[in-house]
This record gives C-alpha cells, structure tokens and sequence, in this order.
C-alpha cells in the first residue's frame, strides 16, 4: 500500500500535460518516478563497492540504503580473521562479523547472503572423494558468524576445475554434501556461475569445448552429446540441498538466453544477479523487464545488484544510479 | 508531426484513471500496433519461407507483416533468390516494399596483394548489377581471415576500394559484423586473442591490443566505408553495443536487430537503448534478422518481431 500512496502522492504533483510528454518521448510515464527508497526489496552484492565499503563504513551502508537497498549478499568474509579485512595486507584493519551485521541492521539492511569459496585447496584441485572432507571442514569454520549475520544462504561462485562429464559430477556430489552441512545449520547452499559454467563437456574428455565453438553434429554420431557444466551441476545436484543464483549478465556473456534458463529450471535458480556492462540498464544488452517478470513468476524474490570495476573509485555512485533504475521500473517489486 | 497526432488522438480516448491503473497493476500498457513506422527486414530470416510458393508471394507478405524496407541477401553472378535484380526489384516494387540494402560477399576469404585485382572485378560486376536494384547500400556480411593487426589493416584497404567502387554508381558500401569482429589482433600476431578472453593485461608500456572492428573502423575511408552494427552478435563478442554506436555515431550507420529469436522475447537485448542512440545521430535504416532459417516458421517470428517493433514507443 506504501507503493500506492507514494505513487499518488507524486502523481498530483503531475499534469496529464506532463504525462503525454513522457509518453510522447517514449518513456512510459509511471517508470520515470522512482518509487521511494524502502518500498521495494532491492538487494546487493556488496562485491561491487570495492574497498570503498570500508571508507567509513557506516555512513556508506547510511546512503546504500537510503538509495533503496534493502539486502545484501556478502564477499569477502574471512574465516581467518571472523570477520573482513578493510584493506589489503596482513595489517589491514579487520571488522569482525558481529561488528559489520550491527552496522548493517542500524542501517536498515538485512544480509541475506554471502559468496564464500573454500580457500584452503590447492590452486586447481578437483573437487572429487579425496578433497571432499578437506571442503567440509572450510565450510564449518564460516557457519558460526553466518548465523551471526543471520543468512539465509551461502553461494560458492567460483567454479571448480572441470575438463569433463565426470569431473563436473564429482563436483555436484561435493556440492550436495556442503549444501547437507549447511542445511543443518538452517542455511540453505547455491552456486554461482560466470561464462565457463556455459562451456561443454563429454564423458572421458580431456579438455571442456568453449562456449562460442559450435559443433556440428554428423547425423548418426552416436557419441555423447557434449553438455554445459551449469546443466550438469543443476540436474546432478539435490534440489533439498543445493539451489543455484544465476548471474544474468555472466549467462549472456556465456552466449545463452538467461530467461531460457530461468524457464527451464524455474525450481533450481532462486536467486539472481542482476549484472549489466556498468549501471543497470544503461547499456544494450539485458531485457530486465522479461527476467524480473520470469523471476518473480517463477515465485522468488531475491536478487542482488553487481557491478563490475571495482577500483573505479565510483561504485557507491553506480549502486546508487542503479538503485534509482530500479527503483523507478514498475516490473521490479 | 504523425506521431505526434497519433499519439495525442490516442492519449484522448484514455482516461486519466486508465493510465494510472497500468502504473498501479505494474503491467506495461497494452500493446498498440501503430502503422507509418519505417521497419527493415534482412530477407535471409526467412530462408526457404521466402519463395515458398514463389518470391513474389512471399514478398507481399512480408509487406502485410508490416515491413517497409528490405535488405536483401543471397547475390549470385547477377541473380538474387534465383531471379534477375530487375526482376526482384519489379516484385518488390509491386509488393510495396523498398530495397534499400544488400548483403554480398566477395568469393574468397583471404585477401592479399595477389588477389586484390580479382576482388575488385566482383565488386564492380557487382555494383552494375546493383545498379538495377535501386539499392543504397552493399553490405559485406562475411569476415576475411584476419590474424595480426596487419592483416586487418589490408581487409581495410580492400573495402576502402570496394567503396570507392560502389561510390561511383552512388552506392554507399558498407561491412556488417559477427561476434568475432571482436577479438583482438596483436601488430605482428599470429593468430587473434579472442574475445572470450576478458582479462587480458598487455604487458607494461603495452598497449591493448585493438579489435577487429576497431581496427576496421579505424582504417577505412569514413566517405568510402560504413558500418552496420549486428547489436545481437556484438552482445555475443561480450560488448555493448550502445557503446559501440555512441563512441562511432558517424561510422556506424545501420543496424542489423536481432535478438536470440523473437524480438523482444529474451533476457538478452535493450533494444530501447538501442534504437534512441542510434536515432539520437541522425540514422534510419535497420533490418530485423531471425537466425534459424530452416525452422519453417520464420514467417510467424518475423511478423511476431514486427508487431513488436511497431508497438514499441522507442521505433519511430
């Protein structure tokens, strides 16, 4: 009801006059009033501000959520140190967990999730039976804090190495255990994808096939058809244990149609990133309008915000901006 | 000044109550498909459709779609479609549709000194039979091998003198892209850095490597070459085509729309970014392109892309 009064509430401001205007530019009219910061649930990746969070943190989570953020999902977090390094370096200023989740709700924001990739594998291990105990055990040292922030989930966004069908099912059966783990904590456990999730694999293959090659199929090739490692971590993993975030912008930049994913899985992706070039909305690429309405349809309703370039010195701005765009699009509740 | 009486005598006939009823139920306002808009269609969305039963058939319904304008594709040695151009541009005329561009390409695809000649000869048997079409622009759709920065810089000079050919006869020539127009070529590489690639970092003191259409763009002739932006295949090189149209607003001067299929029915495409950029630096022409030729129901998604593009404010 808040929407409803806001909205009438600005439109007496306005005359038809104004309103044809709009239209007559092509705008639709309602959209260019954002409604006010609070009314809708907007969520963001907090990746995307760079060390900018840590200038003075407090006053920046103050204008994230009076541009309209509402929650957040996590990264950085640190086992090591229970809480985030504010800089880099081993004499970095940390801010424990409990001190960051206090900040956060007198804001007014909730944290409702956070990426986290086990740290304690060496570079390229497999994800397979024999690193599978050594992953558990990274996962129970961040369970403690994330009750602390009051999660309700945690999503792995790195991808594990993959050359093909087999390895990408070791990984799932990996996935399905953590998501066990940490669904007897209450905190449910996603992935994330980039552009390699879209690459393909073959049982026995030594190398993935990238996802711009094409391949023609004779007709009568019986060998495997090859699949891409995001349908194979999906339909190999517990729908009780493990769901998936996907990253529009990352799915696009793979070469596929996100809202194709978001209709053939509609049970499995629960949580999106809303990604674009820079600013939300501002480029070419990404319907938003067809992938909140398939979101929302498919009954979910978190998604985060990230934007890319973190040291530009301007990723508050660019929340911000953003936060306004959706903000003012009547297909974002 | 038409669309703005048909939008005045449309405002009319809604309540002020009606337009906020849309805003307050956040449902978009029904689709209204409105008629006068110049739209382009690229003939090889249709594939075998188009001359099913004949050519003169299917260009009439391409017109009842509610196309205006046509590129065409498929030039071969003086036909097109299997028909004279003279006779293709009689069934366009008489199917109310205008012919405006043409997509060609010449018959190989490694260019060098020694064929430069040749190469030349099919642009300029190509441009008088052209001619006979009416067409404005001649556009090549197909990427010569291009694996160092040197090579594309040659590809430049070639069109620079296919455009100067076609220029004579008043037709403007023009060059279209796919997705690998966007990998990088190195000055003395050999082979590109693709476009998947996202993190490269030249090394220090380097710079970064150019893209191929960069590179094209850059080396051609803005009075000889033109460039017709593909947003869906520049979205699949991973970039933004906004980007691409604002930063070369006077080079890139025809679009080709396209989208996963139908448009306007993916996650993929901000075609009202699109459209008002590139409206925004004085250009016109666009053709809708649908990909999966052979699927025997191109006639409904082209007509589907049409009710989409004559029902969106932002296509003038």
């Amino acid at each position: 009801m808040a929407n409803r009064r806001d909205f009438l509430k600005g439109a007496s401001l306005l005359t038809l006059g104004t309103l044809a205007a709009c239209n007559a530019n092509g705008g639709a009219a309602a959209a260019n009033q954002p409604a006010a910061p609070g009314s809708k649930h907007i969520g963001l990746q907090t990746y995307t501000l760079g060390g900018e969070l840590y200038n003075n943190t407090p006053e920046v989570l103050k204008k994230l959520a009076d541009g309209g953020y509402t929650h957040f999902e996590l990264a950085g977090y640190n086992p090591q140190v229970r809480g985030f390094r504010a800089g880099f370096g081993q004499d970095a200023a940390t801010i424990p967990a409990a001190d960051f989740k206090k900040m956060c709700s007198d804001a007014g924001i909730a944290i409702t999730c956070s990426h986290l990739t086990p740290n304690n594998l060496e570079r390229g291990a497999k994800y397979d039976a024999s690193t599978k105990d050594a992953i558990l055990e990274y996962w129970k040292t961040v369970i403690e804090d994330h009750k602390t922030f009051g999660v309700e989930a945690i999503v792995q966004p790195s991808l594990p190495s993959i050359n093909n069908t087999e390895d990408a099912k070791n990984v799932a059966d990996v996935f399905n255990a953590v998501g066990e783990l940490l669904g007897q904590n209450g905190i449910a456990f996603g992935y994330h994808n980039h552009s390699n999730e879209f690459n393909k694999v073959v049982p026995g293959g030594e190398a993935v096939t990238p996802y711009y090659q094409r391949s023609f199929r004779r007709p009568g090739d019986d060998t495997p058809e090859p699949e891409t490692i995001e349908k194979i971590f999906i339909e190999n993993t517990d729908p009780s244990k493990v769901f998936f975030e996907l990253d529009c912008y990352w799915t696009v930049m793979g070469q596929q149609d996100p809202l194709t994913w978001l209709k053939q899985y509609p049970n499995r992706i629960k949580f999106l990133h809303v990604k674009d070039f820079m600013v939300i909305g501002a480029s070419g690429a990404m319907n938003w309008e067809n992938i909140f309405t398939q979101h929302y349809a498919n009954g979910n309703k978190h998604w985060f915000v990230e934007i890319e370039g973190t040291n530009s010195g301007h990723q508050v701005e660019y929340a911000l901006e953003s936060a306004k765009y959706l903000l003012s699009r009547d297909f974002v509740k | 000044m038409t669309n703005r009486r048909d939008f005045l005598k449309r405002a009319s006939a809604l309540s002020l109550g009606a337009l906020f009823m849309d805003s307050l139920t956040s449902k978009a306002a029904p689709r209204e498909v409105k008629a006068n808009k110049m739209i382009g269609l690229q003939t090889y969305s249709l594939g075998p459709e188009l001359t099913q039963p004949d050519l003169a058939t299917g260009l009439k319904k391409i017109k009842e779609c509610g196309y205006t304008n046509l590129e065409l594709a498929g030039y071969n040695n003086g036909k097109v479609a299997g028909v004279t151009m003279a006779e293709y541009k009689k069934m366009a005329d008489d199917a109310g549709l205008t012919i405006i561009s043409s997509h060609l390409n010449p018959p190989t695809r490694d260019y060098s000194l020694s064929n430069f000649e040749e190469i030349k000869d099919f642009w300029k048997k190509a441009t008088e039979d052209h001619q006979k079409l009416g067409v404005k622009y001649m556009v090549q759709p197909g990427l010569p091998n291009c694996n160092s920065e040197a090579d594309a810089k040659f590809v430049g000079d070639v069109f620079n003198a296919a455009g100067e050919i076609t220029k004579s006869a008043g037709i403007q020539f023009g060059y279209h892209n796919h997705n690998y127009e966007f990998n990088r070529l190195f000055p003395g590489g050999k082979e590109p850095l693709s476009f998947a690639i996202r993190n490269y970092r030249p090394a220090e003191g380097q710079p970064m490597p150019k893209t191929v259409e960069e590179i094209f763009i850059e080396s051609t002739d803005p009075s000889k070459v033109i460039f017709e932006l593909d947003v869906y295949w520049t979205v699949m090189g991973g970039q933004d085509p906004v980007e691409w149209i604002n930063k070369y607003a006077d080079r890139i001067q025809m679009l080709h729309i396209k989208d996963r299929l139908v448009l306007g029915a993916s996650g993929m495409m901000n075609f009202k970014n699109i459209f008002n950029a590139f409206y925004s630096h004085g250009h016109k022409y666009f053709f809708v392109e649908i990909e999966d030729t052979r699927s025997g129901k191109q006639f409904g998604r082209v007509k589907e892309s049409a009710d989409f593009l004559l029902s969106s404010d932002f296509v003038k």
